[in-house]
């Protein structure tokens, strides 16, 4: 693994809320919150399956020491290195990322 | 990286076999360290890495028992590992004999030993874990789950005190993360 450790891009698409990342981070900054649907596909099934809707997904950087293991755990490959670092911010609340900056391409493939 | 060997050594010959391992030519300390086996036997495992000049590694590796282990320094073998010495003996409680018994890191009031696993990490306890959420409805987990190198509350905070000690298999699952086990379940068949 030899990309710059700095900031970390969410791949939505990939995310299935399975809080492995939140429960295998050492620091305690990633925070999820998600909720279960019927799965569409299913839904004429019998038993309509439920599946995962992620809410919120959140990185504190101000905690985050680039450690790597969430994108090393995440058994489906939606963390990765964005190839740059956190941008400073004003206050600590500001360094706390949700999806909009985890993930600038909601739902589509990132653009590079 | 190369293939590892690790030797296991009697804790009565640690020096001798160490000394050994350096005529033989992997004579680059490297590095020494500790792990607690609690959970596996009462014992802690100090391990020693020593390279040859191809950097080739030899790890060996003895156990000392977890409360008051005395092992012989390595300090007249490489001077180098008395610093490791000092770190591992401060965090496992490890008296390493004829070695630099000062204190490296650890302040005049700090607990003894914080690096074994039943030490508790009291700060982690007292702050609400983001990993407890389970995915539905956003909601506090169904089974209680525990994160890593904070105690179970059953076989810590919460423990009732006719149950006695904790086992330290129990301590070594607690403190490892994951579902907290029923501990009463087990205690029953015991
Ligand atoms: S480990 Fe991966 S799939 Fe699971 S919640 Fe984290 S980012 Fe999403
Ligand atoms: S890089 Fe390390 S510290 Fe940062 S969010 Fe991932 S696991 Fe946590």
């Amino acid at each position: 693994m030899t990309a710059t450790h700095g900031r970390i891009r969410l791949i939505e698409d990939r995310c299935t809320s399975c809080m492995i990342c939140a429960r295998e981070c050492p620091v305690w900054c990633i925070s999820i919150d998600a909720h279960t649907e019927p799965d569409p596909a299913s839904e004429a099934s019998r038993r309509p399956r439920l599946h995962n809707v992620l809410d919120r997904f959140a990185i504190d950087w101000s905690v985050c020491m680039y450690c790597g293991i969430c994108v090393d755990e995440c058994p489906f490959d939606a963390l990765e290195w964005n190839g740059e670092h956190v941008s400073p911010g004003a206050s600590l609340p500001d360094l706390v990322h949700q999806r909009d900056r985890l993930a600038p391409d909601p739902g589509g493939r990132p653009t590079a | 990286m190369s293939d590892e060997v690790t030797r296991s050594v009697e804790a009565a010959a640690w020096v001798a076999a160490v000394s050994a391992a350096r005529d033989e030519g992997f004579d680059r300390f490297d590095w020494l360290d500790a792990t607690d086996d609690i959970g596996r036997t009462d014992t802690v495992s100090v391990v020693c890495q020593l390279r040859a000049r191809d950097g080739a590694p030899v790890r060996l590796r003895t156990r000392v028992p977890r409360r008051g282990g005395v092992l012989a320094s390595l300090a007249g073998v490489f001077p180098g590992a008395a610093w490791c010495e000092r770190e591992a003996g401060e965090g496992y409680a490890v008296d390493f004999g004829g070695g630099d018994g000062r204190r490296l890191l650890l302040g005049p009031d700090a607990p003894e030993a914080p690096l074994l696993k039943d030490h508790p990490l009291a700060a982690r306890a007292a702050v609400p874990w983001p990993g407890a959420d389970e995915p539905e409805e956003g909601a506090r987990a169904r089974r209680r789950m525990v994160p890593p190198g904070v105690p179970d509350p059953a076989i810590w905070g919460e423990r009732d005190p006719s149950d006695g000690q904790a086992d330290p298999e129990d301590v070594a699952t607690s403190t490892s993360g994951g579902r907290v086990r029923r501990s009463r379940d087990r205690g029953a068949g015991r």
